[in-house]
């Protein structure tokens, strides 16, 4: 307990000398640290602390940048090392996992030092101890220090590279307690069979000897095939032994060798289990960090509103860039590089993003002009012709107003489009239904010649669609989705993205006169709210005539249509019935 | 003062500036009639419990100073023995030292890397035993590739 113990100690020493000031003199100079390397009693920590003053810790001069960087971060009179006494120090690291210790380790001489100490093992114990899943526990014959190296080092034993790649040291030999590159280990250590076969008859077929197996790998070059490794140090070693024993003594030794080869193979196996559960969530860490630092460098350079705009998986892919996506710390001079390229991604986004916006937009606009119409139809004559939203949003004026108005304007509402409809529709009317009759006498005119505009009424005088071939009757053409496909006509310009997308092209005239289907009852569903419209067509019972139009209405329901039909007086005939839904 | 008593005396506090001691204040004022914790309950060496990091929201608020006044705040815990407030110092810096690389370690504490370049990737690497099992292993290399080549041949 060096830390409570110390902090007593120099509490007593305070207590006393300010208690008797006469015989302590001077009141204690200097800081706490200077009192802790007095004699406490307490061996461990004075030791420590000599070492840390022995090996003080350097520090850098604070440049004007490093200020502009971190205005928090003063010139301080205080340093971890120089000033906080050790066993506070341990008790900071007593909150670390063992890897962060080992980073702590790879800083500094004076970290590197204390924490290679013997003394410091009970810290790397309890390091250990904050992972989650805690590491196995240090093999035998190996110290925490070397234990931390070989759990959380990055360079080759051999040859000091550092990193992943085709030679790189991504997992430790577990067996071997080393850590190295492919190469290194394919030039340091003999092929396994190779080995063997050198080994006594005796026990070389008795799996008593080290090995360790580099699992395929596929690169670039091509496939790098698995292979097993041998040790020859700790065969030598294992050989000396054997020819050590007598005679009767070497067949337990090879039972026991089994068994322990067995163990380091078990052992070797959790250490591989921890160590590729740990590399995850490491690697994952520092995407995160990484990450963070894209996003903090890219908000400083005023594309915050843009990036808090970005959706998950764009940020994602933004993160994940493939120059961006390394498990490494974002260098300056590596963000020099991302940057033009990480704007560009943006700036496309941002496009991306203003083109969807403004189609999510427009597409409402138009909905809410769609109910508004279909709402205002709902009351009109249906024995004549009636517009469909595309002829409305073929007007200029609702083009301008649908795509032109400033997203923030939120009044084009459906309540808007009603009553501007409701201005709009009488006069618009008033020359678009002469001229669709117009254009049906003309389709009816091609066959009848001498037809007029009330035979476009009569029950005879059915129509075919030229697309669907789907009989229909005036003015049931005018509800017909053909008409409204938008290859049948290219409408203006401006909406034709929205028309396409949305099938809200102007009607236009896609049937022709025939005469066949002269006798059905033909029900579709037009786009109204909850209603269908039935076009009833019956001929009296002489044949010759038709009084179809009389029944001609809305009705909300099935049960209505079947009303209608009980009480007419006509004698119908249901030939068709052609449902579209 | 349960060691000193009561006193009409002042008690002298040398190792404490007057802002760190009404920091100390601040935070003794807010946490007033707490109970304290066990004494050397979780501080044992042999100790092997996760011990967490998680901090109070208005201690993380009260310890957010600069660097410099953090380990100020620190050593007067430790000197007046306010093991909540020195638990609360502790695991900031712990946090501060939680998941960086060594460089941002050295940034953060305003050191310099003292290791040399042959230092940093072979000594740290390479533990003691390893370095002589690969010096004994290094004479056997020009053996060991002819053998490895013969057996690649086969």
């Amino acid at each position: 307990m060096p830390r409570r113990s110390l902090r007593i100690s120099e509490k007593a020493s305070t207590t006393s000398s300010t208690l008797d000031p006469a015989t302590s003199g001077k009141p204690p100079a200097g800081s706490v640290a200077a009192n802790s390397s007095q004699p406490t009693g307490n061996k461990k920590a004075s030791r420590k602390r000599s070492r840390a003053e022995r090996l003080p810790t350097k520090r850098r001069k604070t440049t004007l940048d490093d200020l502009e960087e971190d205005p928090s971060h003063e010139q301080g009179k205080r340093a971890l090392l120089e000033d906080i006494p050790l066993d506070i120090v341990f008790e900071i690291f007593s909150y670390l996992d063992s890897g962060d210790l080992h980073t702590l380790s790879r800083s500094t001489r004076d970290f590197r030092d204390i924490l290679k100490d013997k003394s410091a093992e009970f810290a790397w114990r309890r390091a250990h101890a904050n992972w989650d899943k805690p590491p196995p526990t240090v093999p035998e014959g190996m110290d925490e220090f070397s234990y931390a190296e070989l759990l959380f080092g990055v360079h080759c034993y051999i040859c000091g590279r550092q990193g992943k790649g085709k030679d790189g040291c991504e997992s430790p030999l577990w067996t071997f307690q080393m850590r190295c590159c492919r190469a290194c280990a394919h030039s340091t250590f003999p092929l396994f069979h190779v080995l063997k076969r050198k080994q006594p008859e005796q026990y070389r077929d008795e799996d008593i000897l080290p090995r360790e197996v580099l699992e395929r790998q596929y690169t670039l070059e091509g496939t790098i095939p698995r292979c097993q490794l041998g040790n020859t140090a700790m065969t030598e070693r294992l050989k000396e032994e054997f020819d050590a024993l007598k005679t009767e003594d070497r067949v337990p030794w090879i039972i026991a060798m089994r068994q322990r080869r067995k163990t380091i193979f078990e052992y070797a196996g959790k250490c591989n289990d921890w160590y590729l559960t740990m590399s995850r969530i490491r690697r994952q860490r520092m995407l995160e960090r990484r990450s963070t630092a894209i996003v903090k460098n890219l908000k400083e350079l005023g594309l915050q509103e843009e990036i808090d705009k970005m959706n998950r998986h764009s940020l994602q892919d933004l993160v994940q860039f493939k120059s961006v996506d390394h498990t490494k710390v974002l260098t300056d001079q590596e963000w020099q590089s991302l940057e033009p390229e990480l704007v560009r991604y943006i700036s496309e986004y941002k496009s991306r993003r203003l083109k969807l916006e403004k189609e999510a937009l427009v597409t409402q606009r138009c909905f809410n002009l769609g109910k508004a119409l279909d709402q205002i139809l709902a009351n009109a004559d249906h024995r004549n012709p009636l517009p469909g939203h595309g002829d409305i949003l073929n007007d200029p004026s609702f083009q301008d107003l649908v795509i032109d108005t400033p997203a923030e304007d939120g009044t084009l509402t459906e309540d808007f489009f009603k009553s501007r409809l409701a201005e709009f529709l009488p006069k618009f009317l008033e020359h678009w239904v002469p001229n669709k009759v117009q254009e049906m006498l003309a389709v009816l005119q091609k066959a009848i010649p001498t037809a007029t505009v009330s035979d476009l009424h009569l029950a005879a005088s059915t129509f075919t669609c030229t697309s669907c071939c789907q009989p229909m009757v005036f003015p049931e053409m005018f509800h017909h989705r053909c008409c409204f496909r938008w290859s049948c006509q290219k409408p203006q310009a401006r909406l034709a993205f929205y028309t396409e997308r949305l099938s809200l092209s102007p009607w236009i005239c896609c049937v022709e006169y025939s005469p066949t289907g002269s006798e059905f009852i033909y029900m579709q569903r037009i786009p109204l709210w909850n209603a269908f419209v039935f076009f009833i067509i019956a001929e009296d019972t002489d044949g010759s005539s038709c009084a179809g139009q009389e029944l001609f209405g809305i009705v909300k329901t099935r049960i209505s249509l079947t009303v209608i039909a009980k009480g007419d007086l006509w004698s119908m005939r249901l030939v068709k019935i052609h449902k579209l839904s | 003062m349960k060691n000193v008593g009561e006193s009409d005396q002042p008690i002298p506090l040398p190792n404490v500036s007057s802002s760190v001691l009404k920091k100390v204040l601040e935070y003794c004022e807010h946490h007033r009639g707490e109970p304290l914790p066990a004494p050397d309950a979780d501080t044992s060496q042999d100790d092997t419990r996760k011990r967490t990091t998680d901090i109070s929201e208005w201690d993380q608020k009260f310890i957010t100073v600069d660097q410099e006044m953090l380990f100020e705040i620190i050593l007067a815990a430790n000197y007046l023995d306010i093991k909540s407030l020195l638990d609360v110092g502790c695991k900031t810096v712990a946090n501060m030292i939680k998941g960086k690389t060594p460089e941002e370690i050295r940034k953060l504490f305003n050191i310099v890397n003292d290791f040399t370049p042959e230092e940093e990737v072979r000594l740290l690497a390479l533990p003691h035993s390893y370095h002589q099992l690969i010096l004994s292993f290094w004479h056997h290399q020009a053996q060991i590739k002819k053998e490895n080549e013969w057996a690649e041949d086969r």
